[in-house]
């Protein structure tokens, strides 16, 4: 039921999605068009394929086609689903390299993290991969990246209540 | 323990708030103590927070209870003073005159609008779906009457909200025009939240898409590198055809742009619509073929002024780019034959010497991943060449050599010099034939087969079947793909491996031909039989 066009491998990963393991998604991005129903479909369908699974089998499921890469960390789930074809070696590589990013962000980085701070996780996941595709391969430039546009929004926060400040001393 | 000091933070039980001007700052100190069982082996680690009392004023604060403050909140505070708090000091405030902490948030007087955080943990607090809903419906109403309203004060904070809803599984379409007008907005931070909610609530087949094609024509001739990687990064992410053509042009402007880390961004891009430009004739050819007539004229087109830019992105330095680069080279390649052909004349010789470069490159920090530098640019670069190489004698011959020393000379005993080797072994068996690169393929496979990783036996076995190989190498080996299929049949172990191989378990199958006409067993025996003959 997913759509055709999908099948004509565009995208090297179709989707990232971080599942806890009671199931709870925590992070999911969609680089292949999926609908809102499909979407919960999916999610619905690889988190009883994947939490099942036993730790000592490989860390690679082929469903509807594809093939979806998964690495536990504590207790969440990374996943990216990929086609046949690709390397999923090379996809646990991106898993692990994006799993660093956070880590050092967040200060070993835990659910909770990524729970009350998605939207950083968001624009971390932003500068590691866009479209389906790796963009950066080295960690400090991402750090450099993400920090330089956090202070940009700090900086645009202290304006903001500097005037907001200003205006209350005037209106007094 | 970190869990829960986590959501003392988290949940805005603690705050930093300016230390307002004459007031009197309490400092504090941390105790570290390791408590132990009593046979000595260790229990914990506590890290306790306490004021120096001796900063005190008598008559004002003395009786404050600074237990308060010795809240397990060690590890908390000790990360956030890297990030949040300059100064590393954690300012407390328990009377509103005075001093420093503070135990509740702001928020909860602007009129019914409550923070992000505690959204969520009023979400998480919920003890059954029901109450879930409940809350989620309440915030929904809430948000639903700001943007009636249309209140800009919150509007970044509702489409925050939004986004956490969104991934809870609730309908959030009334969100959408409210992103839309946050990327309208001049400010960095809204347009930020705003690009991220447009890439989380909206897909790209929602007419809404449309109208924010305005904005980012905008916000990529913007002057702010963010702010246009921002614009990029959402275009790369869920444009839609018609807007990829709308900016194709754009991109391929700032594709030529001087700045590296832009450039990387819009290189991204730029692949996402090639993507898109396959995506799209996929959905006309299935619509109409009249249609398709008039795509298959504007495919080729808009690839076509890519090309020569992707080819000049082959001779960056830059890590980032050049990996952007030789993935949309790679996809150029796919959707235009033109492209293939001018790649192969221009980019051959460059790629294989960069992969000589970074093979042969010290130890960077930067790149490094267990003891192997960028393995995701030996990886790209391989690919690449491997497209390069198929149906072509003349460009396989020159990547030969190179190939044999990554082979031979890349680390197996961790996962990223694997995947490299996974990578190589694919490339020698789709370029044109040259029998001893393909042998020694084989016997990479072969250790592989040995290795007593599933992941690694998973993707050698994979390939044993859809390569076409020379049956004289695999003989070489057959003990061990034997050695496999039987582990699989019988051991438990061996289900494991053929569950993890096949989608259905088959162990009660035995070897005998029955299992070739399963398709589960199908892949394995075709393995199988190529040994045997």
């Amino acid at each position: 039921m997913l759509s055709d066009y999908m099948l004509l491998h565009v995208f090297q990963i179709h989707f990232v999605l971080l599942i806890s393991r009671q199931g709870k998604v925590r992070l999911t991005k969609w680089y292949s068009p999926y609908t809102q129903k499909e979407r919960t479909k999916v999610v619905r369908e690889l988190s009883g394929l994947i939490l099942t699974r036993g730790p000592k089998l490989c860390n690679f499921v082929e469903w509807r086609g594809f093939k979806v890469v998964y690495k536990r960390y504590a207790s969440l789930y990374f996943c990216m689903c990929i086609n046949q074809d690709n390397n999923e070696l090379e996809i646990l590589e991106v898993i692990h390299h994006f799993v660093e990013i956070l880590d050092r962000y967040f200060g070993s980085v835990c659910e909770l993290d990524l729970i009350f701070n998605f939207h950083k996780a968001y624009y971390i996941l932003d500068e590691v991969l866009i479209a389906g595709e790796l963009q950066e391969s080295s960690k400090k430039t991402v750090h450099r990246l993400i920090d330089a546009q956090d202070s940009l929004v700090e900086a645009a926060k202290e304006q903001a209540s500097s005037i907001s400040n200003m205006i209350a001393q005037a209106t007094k | 323990m970190d869990e829960e000091l986590f959501v003392v933070q988290k949940t805005n039980t603690w705050a930093f708030v300016p230390l307002l001007a004459g007031k009197n700052l309490v400092s504090c100190k941390w105790v570290y103590k390791v408590k132990t069982h009593s046979d000595g082996s260790l229990e914990q680690y506590k890290a306790r927070l306490v004021a120096k009392g001796f900063l005190q004023e008598y008559d004002i604060d003395y009786e404050e209870i600074f237990a308060l403050y010795t809240v397990r909140i060690g590890s908390v505070l000790r990360k956030s003073k890297n990030r949040t708090d300059p100064n590393g000091y954690v300012i407390l405030r328990t009377r509103p005159d005075y001093y420093i902490c503070k135990t509740r948030p702001e928020s909860n007087r602007n009129n019914g609008s409550v923070s992000v955080w505690d959204m969520i943990r009023a979400i998480r607090d919920c003890k059954t779906a029901a109450e879930e809903r409940a809350v989620v419906r309440k915030e929904c109403a809430a948000i639903r009457a700001a943007v009636d309203d249309n209140d800009q004060d919150y509007s970044h904070r509702n489409i925050a909200k939004l986004m956490f809803i969104h991934m809870l599984g609730y309908p959030t379409h009334f969100g959408q025009m409210e992103c839309l007008k946050l990327i309208a907005s001049t400010g960095f931070p809204e347009k930020r939240i705003g690009y991220l909610g447009l890439m989380l609530l909206l897909d790209e087949r929602q007419e809404v898409l449309m109208l924010v094609t305005n904005s980012l024509k905008q916000d990529l001739n913007h002057f702010n590198q963010y702010i246009v990687g921002l614009a990029l990064c959402a275009l790369g992410n869920i444009c839609s055809a018609e807007m990829a053509r709308d900016l194709a042009p754009e991109v391929e402007r700032l594709l030529q742009f001087r700045d590296p880390n832009i450039r990387k961004k819009r290189q991204s891009t730029s692949l996402g619509f090639g993507g898109l430009l396959v995506l799209e004739k996929g959905r006309i050819d299935a619509k109409a073929a009249l249609c398709s007539i008039r795509i298959i004229k504007k495919v080729p087109d808009l690839a076509e002024i890519f090309i020569n830019p992707a080819a000049a992105l082959l001779k960056e330095k830059h890590h980032g780019v050049l990996i952007t680069g030789l993935q949309l080279c790679t996809d150029l390649c796919k959707v235009s034959s033109e492209a293939l052909e001018c790649f192969r004349k221009k980019c051959t010789e460059s790629v294989v010497k960069a992969l000589k470069d970074i093979v042969s490159s010290p130890y960077a920090p930067e790149y490094d991943v267990s003891g192997i530098a960028d393995p995701f640019l030996h990886i790209r670069l391989l690919k690449f060449l491997r497209i390069l190489g198929q149906g072509d004698a003349d460009a396989s011959e020159r990547m030969n050599d190179i190939l044999a020393q990554v082979a031979t000379k890349t680390e197996s005993n961790k996962n990223a010099g694997n995947a490299i080797l996974y990578e190589c072994v694919e490339t020698i068996m789709s370029i044109e034939d040259s029998g001893g690169l393909r042998v020694l393929a084989v016997t990479i496979l072969g250790k592989f087969l040995s290795n007593r990783d599933n992941n690694i036996r998973y993707v050698a076995l994979n390939m044993l079947m859809k390569a076409t190989v020379d049956t004289q190498a695999v003989q070489r080996h057959r003990a061990t793909i034997l050695e496999c299929v039987k582990g699989d049949t019988r051991a438990k172990r061996g289900e494991n491996m053929a569950q993890l191989t096949f989608k259905k378990p088959y162990t009660r199958v035995g070897l005998e031909p029955s299992i070739f006409a399963s398709p589960a067993g199908g892949n394995f025996a075709l393995a199988a039989r190529r040994t045997s003959t």
